[in-house]
């Protein structure tokens, strides 16, 4: 990998701040230079869709601005006046300091400063999130377990275990843009089958009161290859919480089913009642199909038929199987963008592989799409097949280029905005179906369908 | 190790107290080879134009400072790496930052701050 990155999919620790921001009325509290928040919140925030500031965020971020100052003399009588400061001014749940570069360079005690500031009612955890320590897939472990250790382990050493209650661990926020319509379709899954769901981020959590109530759970459930696996490890180890590792984010028919058929056999919920939610679902969602089949057989010579996806491993893996052995697109190339370390990235592509042998080979782990762009480019221009693309903002003239389709499902998507839109589930398998085929009319209507017409490209494109 | 030269603001010697605006002269200390510092000199402030906030002031702080003569001010001590004070606004900051002078916001004990700077000096410069 080269030592510059020229198109960044993820940035340093610090953005976990979002992830903070993401649990209702908990409040972070930064340690670092001036600007480094608001860079995170313009990157993180901005850049996913234009997800906005939240109830503390953006603008409202406290931060100690440390400056020249602060780094020789110690910044840690600054930090505890920008904490109180805060505690005063913002009303929230939960503290967490995240400090950035400097703090951690100069040896200011982030930990020891938020504990002295830690009353009952305004709990206060501090963690040292410097760019240096990693990307904000990192942050956001870093942050989960600062919220464990200083907080939740020492408030709450028991577990009162409550059956069906179910602790979910998945989707980072923000940075997978589409975290606020993956958790709530998430919870309404579980529901579904009859669980009680402690969703933890976003606005269907009910915020710290939820994470209090994590020792609780009957089972935690870890959706994503390796973010979160040390937390459901550690909870493990605390109270004895059995977890289940799903690694594949559901999307679609098959995952989706094989989704709630795994979960309720482990959580041992009644498995009629799996099966007549499975039963309700499948029905329903191949009635779509069935009818969306006729486009696929009138515009057979106009479909994508290669795949190539540009993601983290979480999303990345979600859309390589669906795409791959639901609907059957031949894989080109998986590019996994989140670098994780390599046992974490053979475990995705085992997974993958495992399942579907025509990946093997045809991941990698790459952090710069420009590296990526690349490879994808001169693999399309050898195949010389309409692809599709699961990329970000920065690939819109790549697509361009090689005429694939193109679907933004990872950061930066600075040209769509997102609300509550998800490809998780029945429902967005479908949504997602939408959009890649959609993406056939892109350049017009094409009204010669039965062989491919090579003067179309001259009539709708002149200057291409 | 390089020596390096601290401008100091003070209004006893002994603790830096004063902000900018009040400022009358600065106190030179070298911090030596051997990581001690020794008081060079006293330079007094080429005489400037302070007055509080007037329609239009520039830096919105409480002192209408005028440009060049923080310029002046900063030739004066064009030898210091760092002026230590316990005030100033972020505009003629700036300013001296361009000169190549950083500017450290700390009340306290000279003796005690200069020890700190020492400190952070031999341990990021060398």
């Amino acid at each position: 990998m080269s030592k510059i990155i020229e198109q960044a999919k993820y940035t340093c620790a610090l953005g976990a701040q979002q992830s903070v921001l993401a649990i209702p009325r908990a409040i972070p509290i930064i340690h670092a230079g001036p600007g480094c928040s608001s860079r995170q919140f313009m990157f993180v925030s901005n850049g996913s869709g234009f997800q906005g500031e939240g109830y503390a965020g953006g603008g409202q971020i406290p931060s100690t601005n440390s400056s020249q100052s602060e780094v020789v003399f110690g910044g840690e009588k600054k930090l505890a006046d920008t904490i109180e400061g805060a505690k005063k001014v913002i009303d929230g749940d939960l503290y967490v300091v995240l400090s950035g570069c400097t703090a951690g360079i100069v040896g200011d005690d982030v930990k020891q400063v938020a504990a002295e500031a830690y009353e009952d009612d305004k709990p206060v955890v501090g963690v040292d999130t410097a760019g240096f320590r990693g990307n904000n897939y990192k942050g956001h472990e870093i942050v989960l377990e600062g919220i464990l250790n200083q907080f939740i382990y020492i408030d709450f050493p028991k577990a009162n275990v409550r059956k069906g209650l179910v602790n979910v661990f998945s989707v980072v926020p923000y940075q997978n843009p589409f975290w606020r319509g993956d958790l709530e379709e998430i919870k309404r899954l579980l529901e579904s089958i009859g669980l009680e769901v402690n969703i933890l981020f976003g606005y269907e959590s009910d915020g710290v009161s939820e994470w209090k109530d994590i020792p609780n759970a009957q089972f935690n459930l870890l959706i994503s290859p390796w973010v979160g696996l040390n937390a459901v490890k550690s909870l493990e180890k605390k109270y004895g919480t059995p977890y289940l590792h799903i690694p594949t984010l559901p999307i679609g028919l098959k995952n989706t089913s094989s989704f709630l058929r795994t979960v309720g056999e482990f959580a041992k919920v009644d498995k009629d009642k799996v099966e007549e939610v499975v039963a309700y679902e499948e029905k329903k969602y191949k009635q779509y199909f069935v009818a969306f089949g006729d486009l696929l057989a009138d515009f057979a010579s106009y479909l994508p038929y290669h795949l190539y996806v540009a993601n983290d491993s979480l999303y990345g893996l979600a859309f390589a199987d669906f795409l791959s052995n639901e609907l059957g697109i031949t894989p080109k190339l998986f590019a996994i963008t989140d670098e994780p370390d390599n046992k974490s990235k053979d475990f995705v592509i085992n997974t993958l592989v495992s399942k579907n042998a025509e990946w093997d080979g045809k991941v990698v782990a790459e952090g710069d799409n420009r590296v990526i762009q690349d490879l994808i480019y001169q693999i399309i221009k050898k195949e010389d097949t309409k692809s599709l693309i699961i990329g970000s903002s920065w690939d819109n003239e790549l697509a361009f280029e090689t005429d694939s389709i193109l679907i933004k499902a990872g950061m930066p998507i600075s040209d769509k905005v997102i609300i509550n839109k998800s490809y998780v589930g029945y429902k967005g398998g479908l949504t997602l179906i939408e959009e890649i085929y959609s993406g056939l009319f892109e350049k017009g209507m094409i009204t010669n369908t039965t062989h491919a017409d090579k003067d179309l490209k001259e009539k709708t494109c002149p200057n291409a | 190790m390089d020596t390096i030269r601290i401008a100091v603001v003070s209004s006893n010697g002994i603790d830096v107290d004063l902000h900018f605006g009040q400022a009358k002269e600065f106190i030179i200390y070298e911090i030596g080879k051997n990581g001690l510092a020794n008081k060079l000199e006293i330079r007094p402030i080429p005489e400037k134009t302070i007055h509080p906030a007037q329609e239009g002031g520039r830096s919105g702080g409480c002192c209408f400072h005028d440009d060049g003569k923080i310029e002046d001010m900063a030739k004066t001590i064009s030898d210091c790496g760092y002026l230590l004070i316990e005030k100033i606004g972020n505009h003629p900051g700036r300013l001296l930052q361009r000169e190549g002078i950083y500017v450290l916001e700390k009340s306290g004990n000279i003796e005690e701050l200069l020890g700190k700077i020492s400190q952070y000096y031999i341990k990021n410069k060398l």
